[in-house]
């Protein structure tokens, strides 16, 4: 099974030693995406909803680096410091998803790495032949 | 694997087809007793050690790893584990996700870390 590291060129370097997705045979392990612009600096102020819209666009390029789309994701994690946003952030995984729906969990955490994120969604897509 | 905890109704790691998928390591030896008293630091070289044992184990090895998850009970310890994720994965970067929770099962515990990785062939 091949082995293949994706670091998407225009995002900001990851902060830790890890890179943006991995390619492990057919499926791609996409890494936890907070709404960062490409100098690391935070997108979307304390609106949580257009926080999750600049992650669902970098992790749109994410997986468009790794040959794949919305369509091919199997599972995401969801990560929000106020569980509250919960409802708020649907419309927006509507709109990205569509009629695909993904396996999901989404839970609450006191923090998150980047000062101010308040959501962080990582995914596991399947690369299609 | 002989030399670890039971914790819960859960195995060290299980293997599905080409990937081994790793349970979450906590900072505890073979009785359960905590490592590394209050100091993020050591639990973390402890866990990581651990890691390397259980991939080991099953025939992989960090650079065959392709998702890690980090769970910190203080998410301001990032930076100071990060030299050892780069020491044990060197050239080798995976897929990361690090979040900060509440509490994790092992009272005094500061860090758990899972992950997934390619068998080799």
């Amino acid at each position: 099974m091949k082995r293949e590291e994706i670091r998407v060129a225009g995002l900001a370097e990851p902060i830790s030693h890890f890179t943006d997705a991995v390619r492990a045979g057919d499926l791609l392990f996409v890494s936890g995406i907070v709404a960062v612009d490409g100098d690391g600096r935070l997108v979307g102020g304390d609106d949580v909803v257009a926080q999750t819209r600049h992650v669902f666009e970098n992790m749109r390029a994410v997986l468009d680096a790794g040959g794949c789309v919305f369509e091919d994701v199997v599972k995401v994690t969801i990560f929000l410091t106020d569980i509250d946003d919960r409802p708020k952030i649907n419309p927006v995984r509507q709109e990205v998803f569509g009629a695909t729906r993904p396996a999901s969990t989404l839970v609450e955490v006191p923090r998150l790495a980047v000062e101010g994120a308040k959501v962080e969604i990582e995914c596991v897509a399947l690369v299609p032949r | 694997m002989p030399g670890r905890p039971e914790l819960a109704h859960s195995a060290d790691a299980v293997r599905a087809g080409g990937r081994l998928f790793v349970a979450g390591i906590l900072p505890v030896d073979g009785a359960g007793h905590l490592v590394g008293g209050e100091d993020a630091v050591a639990q973390a070289e402890f866990v990581f050690d651990e890691l390397g044992r259980i991939l080991e184990a099953a025939s992989c090895s960090f650079a065959g790893v392709v998702k890690v998850s980090v769970f910190l009970t203080d998410v301001d310890d990032r930076p100071k584990i990060n030299p050892i994720r780069q020491r044990m994965f060197g050239s080798a970067r995976p897929a990361s996700t690090l979040v900060e929770v509440s509490a994790l099962a092992v009272p005094g515990a500061k860090i758990e870390v899972d992950a997934i990785a390619l068998v080799s062939a």
